[in-house]
């Protein structure tokens, strides 16, 4: 063992430290964490080693040892984020948006023209102004007030709705303290995307055009789909490249998981003609799916506490980041009070590394509707939704066979010891965290249940292979605290890839890692994958997807196109503490 | 130190810590006054010695206060990826020039003397190919296997070991960046750009956006 070093010691911290060199020792010793657990050290939830003071995060630093402080389950209700109504230009104030970057009055981080200018008309256009702030929240009525970084100041931000085929202008003020003050996690400069819309180079977040406290920045959303302006699918866009849920967050170079820790995020629904956001709507092209206050958002984050209750950030662990304790729309473990009859649940997993499984504690199954922000062909019966880091899913709960005062949960029963990704193994229901109740509640009025769930939802187009007139490869790996694209660190200065606008080409990405998941976020254009591991997806199950999901040494083919917009966008890691150690690379389309 | 070893001797200290652990546990992120010492808790006063042969303390001497860049590497490594490392860390001290020790600190963390330490750092001959050296602006230092280690780990790369050297703690390919007063942290792989890990040490020093 380790003879005693000759320094001071803090007051109180000698059994951290006896732990941490314990834990030290345990890697010297080449003990892996998945040993650890096969050896029965370390429970799928790092419990019991946290109980002993060696959890599996402070495995892998070195850092200080604590659990989250424990918390009564099922207490806290369910926040629901409001929606949000759109305003018009006046929202603004007094600076009218601009095609040009308006930096004489205050905009910051755009560097180009709002690219199809002409296509925005404010008479006929959403608009949205948010600002950044620090804001009070409450994850839990045992744990003190805490200091989050928001939208608007909620955790999660506002629920914004747009329309396919209509502007949304939003402005994102800065209102965070400078930097030369602030401490600790987190850089208070902003870049947001809205993920997986199809957004001009100049709104899309990029990380390197950060809006600094005191700015202002437009961001120009068309939601046209994908092909308006292109030859083939008229103005209108290929509707087949609709989308669903979207969210928005901010994703600053180096910064991106602090910052989304933070609390920057939130949540904006698509709807058209067909998902038209009335469950009772007379239309005969409205599919009818629950709607209202039976169409919820569930933001799922896993987080970690320090002793005084406050949001902890290991700002030491390179290698993902385990949080021991589940949030739902920022409570813990909180619990929904459901009428007897279907929702609509929007799920969204904002990790920061932890992958999900979830199921109903009853066997019940799930029918889903989306998958990344994306429709699917027809819904799907199934018995879970998986979710990555920054998956989506759209899914319906029939709660009305249910007696009232049923009580049942959503269970994740996704195996995962340590921020490298799922072990593979999924538990048994029994053996699975419980991260939300439902309580059957039959007095909660409902006027019924007019909601349906349609035969057919969007098919994807169709795959032209032919088209793709170039294929390229993405080797994703990581050496040594390191990640790297094509043996390359990420180097702001370098474009890995320039398609021409209007093509279609074929991105190999491959995982190089022997040990670890990875879940590659590619924007701009939805993706369709032409082969996982060598072999094409079974008829019926293509599906657009803007994260490909790489298990250690899988490749994926992924079939993109790059329409209507010219400019640079960044692919990165899904986990944005992979992503802030260097894995994304830059692509820019050009004319 | 073996695996069976290892796990002997964590049970009965574990165990130790099931009634107390409470008490101690409290990581360090609170608010602290300018100066530094927001990561007292975090690092480890560990003794290392420098190339000239100055007996220091990686918390209070070293990290404390200060805008720092830390390396793992062996100068004196003949391995090509090495010598590369060497030779890019180095591009970066002639690129920050005078600033090297005012308000940046770059540190070298090496194999102990035996091992390819402080003196190979300075440009000693190796087997190989001729080792680059970091040439000024570093401070290089090294101390026991076991120190080098953990203060590996407290920089968060000892779950990350692997790759070219594996089972050989002083190496990593990356680099390590903090504001420590500012509790400002990331990581870089060593052979960026010296240009761009000017640019991010400009960042996390808080004098770029």
């Amino acid at each position: 063992m380790h003879g005693r070093e000759p320094f001071e010691m803090p007051g109180g911290k000698q059994l951290a430290e006896v732990s941490r060199r314990n834990r030290v020792e345990l890697i010297e010793a080449g003990l892996t964490r998945r040993d650890l657990v096969k050896l029965g050290l370390l429970t799928a939830g790092g419990w019991l080693v946290a109980k002993l003071g060696l959890s599996a995060r402070a495995l892998k630093g070195g850092g200080p040892v604590h659990a989250s402080p424990p918390t009564t389950p099922w207490v806290e209700e369910l926040p629901l984020p409001p929606i949000v109504a759109a305003g018009d230009a006046a929202a603004l104030g007094a600076v009218r948006p601009a095609r040009a970057p308006n930096a004489a009055a205050g905009e910051g981080g755009r560097t180009a023209p709002h690219q199809h200018w002409a296509l925005f008309d404010p008479a006929a256009a959403d608009f949205h102004r948010i600002e950044a702030r620090v804001a009070t929240h409450s994850w839990h009525r045992e744990l003190p007030a805490d200091e989050c970084w928001t939208f608007d100041g909620r955790f999660p931000g506002p629920l914004l709705h747009a329309r396919r085929g209509r502007p949304m202008l939003v402005r994102i003020h800065n209102a965070l303290p400078p930097l030369a003050g602030h401490r600790g996690y987190g850089r208070p400069e902003l870049a947001t995307r809205l993920v997986n819309a199809h957004t001009a180079s100049e709104s899309d977040g990029h990380p390197l055009e950060t809006l600094r406290p005191g700015q202002w920045r437009d961001h120009l959303h068309l939601h046209r789909p994908a092909g308006f302006a292109e030859p083939g699918s008229g103005p209108a866009g290929d509707p087949r490249e609709g989308l669903t849920t979207l969210w928005y967050h901010d994703q600053c170079l180096d910064f991106m998981a602090q910052n989304v820790y933070r609390g920057l995020m939130g949540l904006c629904c698509v709807l058209d003609e067909r998902d038209t956001g009335d469950e009772a709507d007379p239309s005969p092209t409205a599919w009818r799916l629950p709607s209202g206050r039976f169409d919820v958002p569930l933001v799922f984050h896993d987080r970690l506490f320090d002793t005084g209750g406050r949001a902890y950030f290991d700002l030491f662990d390179l290698d993902g980041v385990l949080g021991d304790t589940y949030t739902v729309n920022g409570r813990i473990r909180p619990f929904l009070r459901v009428a007897r009859r279907k929702y609509r649940f929007r799920l969204v997993n904002m990790g920061p590394s932890r992958h999900l499984d979830l199921r109903l504690s009853n066997g019940q199954p799930l029918v889903r509707l989306s998958h990344d922000g994306c429709l699917l062909a027809r819904p799907v019966t199934s018995a879970n939704a998986s979710l990555p880091v920054a998956g989506r899913c759209d899914v319906v709960v029939d709660f009305g066979r249910l007696p009232s005062g049923t009580t049942l949960h959503l269970v994740n029963v996704q195996e995962q010891v340590d921020g490298r990704g799922p072990t593979g193994r999924i538990l048994p229901l029994g053996a699975g965290q419980a991260v939300l109740r439902f309580v059957v509640d039959g007095a909660l009025e409902t006027a019924g249940d007019p909601s349906r769930i349609p035969e057919a939802l969007v098919e994807p187009p169709p795959v032209d292979r032919a088209a793709a007139v170039t294929t390229r490869t993405f080797e994703l790996d990581h050496a040594d605290g390191v990640w790297t694209v094509n043996g390359k660190p990420f180097d702001p200065h370098r474009i890995t890839a320039s398609p021409r606008r209007g093509t279609a080409e074929v991105w190999n990405v491959v995982n190089r890692s022997r040990t670890r998941a990875h879940t590659l976020h590619v924007p701009f254009e939805t993706h369709q994958v032409l082969a996982r591991g060598g072999i094409a997806p079974e008829a019926g199950l293509a599906r657009r997807a803007d994260i490909v999901r790489l298990a250690p040494g899988e490749g994926a083919s992924l079939f993109l196109r790059f329409r209507d917009f010219v400019g640079r966008y960044v692919a990165h890691c899904r986990d944005g503490a992979l992503a802030d150690r260097g894995m994304l690379f830059q692509w820019r389309v050009v004319p | 130190m073996n695996r069976r070893r290892a796990l002997f001797w964590m049970l009965p200290l574990a165990a130790a810590a099931i009634p107390v652990i409470g008490r101690f546990a409290s990581p360090a992120q609170g608010r602290r006054p300018r100066g530094g010492g927001a990561h007292r808790g975090h690092f480890p006063n560990l003794g290392l010695t420098t190339r000239e042969g100055r007996p220091v303390r990686l918390y209070d001497d070293l990290l404390r206060g200060r805008t720092v860049l830390a390396a793992f590497l062996d100068p004196g490594c003949a391995e090509a990826a090495c010598v590369a490392t060497a030779e890019n860390l180095a591009r970066l001290a002639r690129a920050l020039g005078e600033r090297c020790g005012r308000d940046v600190f770059l540190y070298a963390f090496t194999p102990p003397p035996g091992g390819g330490g402080p003196d190979a750092a300075a440009g000693a001959p190796a087997r190989g190919l001729k080792p680059a050296g970091l040439g000024p602006g570093w401070t290089v230092l090294s101390g026991s296997g076991r120190s080098l280690a953990r203060c590996r780990a407290s920089f968060g790369l000892a779950a990350a070991a692997g790759g070219r050297h594996r089972g050989s703690p002083p190496h990593a390919n990356a680099v390590v960046i903090g504001n420590e007063p500012h509790e400002r942290w990331l990581a870089a792989a060593a052979l960026t750009d010296p240009e761009v890990l000017l640019e991010k040490l400009d960042r996390v020093a808080g004098i770029r956006s």
